[in-house]
Parts: C-alpha cells; structure tokens; sequence
C-alpha cells in the first residue's frame, strides 16, 4: 500500500472518530483484525511459520545449527534474530531505507527471548562448553501493512512452536557417542499476541509469556 | 605452517583470565533501595566539539559531545507529511543523530571497537529520548550529531549517557524544549524482590529486570522508557517507573548547577 497524504480536514475527522471509539475500517480502538497463522510453510528449514495481519505479511524460518556456548553461558543455547525489510514490503524500504527498521526489530526480539520465562535456554545445551543448538531466526516482512511487533512476535512464535515439533519427531546423531533424544512434552499451540504497539507514542509494552522450547541432550 | 620459527603463533582467541577464576561470588551489598550515588556533571570541556559534557555516577563515567547544526548530508526526500501537532513537513524538520559508543576497556572483558547490535539499540534509544525535547523545528534541513562515549559502565550506562547528552545539548545552545534525565532501575531475582534504582554493575548483571526511564523534569514529562527482564506483575513495573521518575527529579538541580557553572565559565573567559 502507497502511502497516502492526508489534509488537515481528514486527519480531524480521524481524531474524532477514534475519540467514538470508531476506526477507519470500522473497528473499535481495541479490535484486532483478523490473524491467519500457517506453520511449517518453508521445507528447508527446522522449523517456519507465516502470519497474516490485516495486510502484513511475515515469513519467519528457524534454522538450528550446532554451534559452541557463549563463553559468559556455557550451559545454554541462543537464538540469533535477522530481520529482513525488503523493498517488496513498501517503497521506503529501498536501498538501505529498511535497515534501521529491521535492526530495531531484531533488538527487540533479542530482549523478549533473552529470558527465561520465554524460551529455556539451558535445554538448547547439549554438552556444555563445547555444544549446543543455535537457532537462527530470520524474519522477511513480505508486506507492511501496520502493526509489525504484533505480527513479528506471533510469527516468531509459531516458527519457534514448529521447530520444536519437527525436531521432536527425529533422533539427531550429534556426535560419535552422543545421540540427541528429543521428548515432546504437552504444549497448547495457540499464538498469545501480548504485544501492544501505540504507533503514535511510539510506546512498546512487551509482555512474553510463551511456552517452552524443551529439547533434552 | 610446520618448522616457521620466525613466528609465534599463540591461540587465535583470547580470554580473560577472571573466567576460569574460582568463583569469587561477591553479593551486592544491602543498601536503600532509593539511593542515588553521587553525581559528578561537568559541562563545555571539549574545546573542538560546540557542546560537549561529562558525567559521573559511582563507577559510570560518559563523555558525551555535540556537533552542529550542519546540512544533511544524503539530500532529504521530498515533502514527508506533516508531524502530528501541526509541526513543520518532515523535510522541514532538522533531524538528530545519535551514536553510542562503549569504550574497548569499558566492561570486565574487552568488547571489540567495532559497534555491536546492543549499542545501535541504545544509541536509537538515546534518539527517541532526546527528539522531544529539542526543538528540531528551529533547524530546518540541519542535522545534530550527538556521540556518546561510556568511557568505564559502572551500571545504568544508558541512563547516564542519556543525561549527558541533554546536558551536552544545552551546553551546544541548541535551543530545547526542557533537559531530558535518566534514572536506571534494577530488579534482583526472586519471589517478590523491591526495585532498586540506580543499580551498580554487580546489581545490573544479577538482575532479572532492568529499566531506563527518561524524563524532562519541567515538564513532567516521559520522554523515553526502555526495559526487558522478569519483572513480575504489571503493578510492579507501574511501581518500578514510578521510583524512577522521582530519582529523575531528584537530580535535576545537579544538572542544573552545572549548567550555571559553565555558563559563569564561559562569560569569565569571554571578558579576559
């Protein structure tokens, strides 16, 4: 979608509709449009998912690699974030435009999943100081239609939901001697969106609660 | 290559030797979970920048400087809409920007010079909280630059850059709506620990929740706010912003003598 100029007559008569509780499109202040969520859209990877938003469109795929522990943590895995605006998303990510936008996502999705009560890091060790799995999450926003927190964080979810779900399926050799078994414990799939974007404050009140990731070494 | 005697070749990587120290498990000590360390502000020391300060908060110690205006470098795109309180078209509007740097020996291990993902973070942190204060309006197709430099991170290094910053604005005369202070908050693990504010680094690196609040103390106004971590209920973090705005106000009147001080500086030398 082209952005539009508005005139100062429009921009009011915005104002007062959202002061009546009534949006452009028709909802209320606090209606969501309607998310379709896909998972396990990209073959190649461990794990993928895609969410529509409206008219934001987010590919999310999950690579997991064996890499080595950091050495601050040599009991956990990580998660490394890429976020990629490209030009198809809107005109002004042209070029290097899109790079800020997608530096500051990726920045916010480091803070989110650097804890705990987001995603168990220890269970990512498989031996420590010397393995452990690396996922590599790489979000393309296919299309920028409003509200991208939102849709990243549903997205990145779901991708991280599939890949525990495919690698569970599988006996991994990592190493001579060391056979990675992955147990499936019960975790309900529903996406919990508890990110709430305010464009004009530009106020981000993150509040994670998703489940676990549980891979056992 | 095997028998080159001519070169040492040691190990490609290198550590710092406190990792494989026995584990000295210093706890942070009791204190007043209201307490603000001293601060030390001075401001206009830099003689090439056109406004430059210097702050220090127990072991926190920023250098920050301010160059310009000068003209957009890269050329502005045509009229972008106009802000949403009836300011000048966005190309009208002069633009601020910031960078943070971390000093290589800043932290207990040694970060490469080259700047890492957390410090383009805090340096667009650091831009959020400024714009509202500075009156960019008054710069048509001017850019600021501001550079922060943490030259030792004793703990809320974010917050002491941000006051150093604004300081180092008013220091350049460029002219603001109100100076923007920050105020670290820290949360230690556990059930249902208190707040801490203007946490030090073995408190910050314990913590399960940090928090950067940004306030223009005039005006009362946040200007910035950036926090992750547990934290517990949302009551808690309501709690949390509110310890800190009032260690905001609380030191304001440092920042404003400051001020005063460079500004008799400046006239004394001005006369000789």
């Amino acid at each position: 979608m082209a952005s539009v100029s508005l005139s100062e007559a429009e921009k009011v008569y915005i104002v007062h509709g959202v002061q009546e509780d009534l949006r452009v499109d028709g909802r209320g202040c606090e209606d969501y449009r309607g998310v379709e969520v896909e998972t396990d859209v990209v073959s190649n990877t461990s794990g993928s998912a895609r969410v529509r938003l409206g008219h934001t469109d987010i590919l999310v795929g999950v690579k997991a690699e064996m890499g080595t522990p950091k050495l601050e943590k040599p009991n956990e895995g990580y998660l490394e974030f890429f976020v990629d605006c490209s030009a198809n998303a809107t005109p002004e990510f042209e070029g290097r435009g899109g790079d800020d936008l997608g530096t500051e996502i990726a920045n916010t999705l480091y803070r989110i999943f650097h804890n705990k009560s987001s995603v168990d890091l220890e269970a990512l060790c498989i031996s420590p100081r010397e393995h452990c799995w690396v996922l590599y999450v790489d979000v393309l926003l296919l299309e920028c239609g409003g509200n991208l927190f939102d849709a990243i964080s549903i997205a990145v979810k779901a991708a991280l939901f599939n890949t525990r779900n495919q690698l569970q399926a599988n006996r991994w050799n990592t190493a001579p001697g060391i056979v990675c078994a992955l147990l499936s414990p019960d975790l309900p799939p529903g996406p919990d969106p508890s990110q709430v974007s305010i464009a004009d404050t530009r106020f981000r009140l993150l509040h994670p609660r998703l489940d676990h990731i549980d891979l056992v070494g | 290559m095997p028998g080159d005697h001519r070169r040492i070749r040691g190990p490609e990587e290198s550590q710092p030797p406190q990792l494989y120290a026995a584990d000295e498990d210093q706890e942070p000590d009791a204190r007043d979970p209201t307490r603000l360390r001293p601060v030390y502000a001075r401001s206009g020391l830099l003689s090439q920048a056109k406004g430059s300060a210097y702050l220090e908060a127990g072991g926190t110690k920023v250098l920050c400087a301010v160059s310009g205006p000068r003209q957009v470098e890269g050329g502005e795109r045509g009229g972008g809409p106009a802000g949403a309180g009836g300011e000048a078209p966005a190309a009208l509007r002069g633009r601020l920007i910031c960078d943070f740097r971390r000093a290589p020996f800043a932290g207990r291990r040694r970060s490469p010079p080259q700047g890492s993902g957390e410090e383009r973070e805090l340096a667009l942190a650091l831009q959020e909280a400024l714009e509202p204060a500075v009156r960019l309006c008054r710069y048509p197709r001017a850019q600021l630059e501001v550079s922060a430099l943490l030259l030792e991170d004793g703990g809320s290094a974010l917050a002491a850059a941000l006051t150093a910053a604004a300081l180092a604005l008013a220091d350049a005369g460029i002219e603001m709506y109100d100076l923007v202070v920050g105020c670290g908050l820290s949360r230690a693990p556990g059930p249902s620990p208190t707040w801490l504010l203007d946490p030090t680094r073995l408190e910050e690196e314990r913590a399960a929740a940090g928090l950067t609040v940004a306030l223009m103390p005039v005006l009362n106004q946040v200007a910035g706010l950036l926090g992750s971590g547990e934290g517990g209920p949302t009551e808690s973090w309501v709690e949390a912003v509110r310890l800190g705005l009032e260690g905001c106000q609380r030191l304001y009147p440092v920042l404003q003598q400051c001020l005063v001080r460079a500004a008799r500086r400046r006239g004394a030398a001005a006369q000789s």
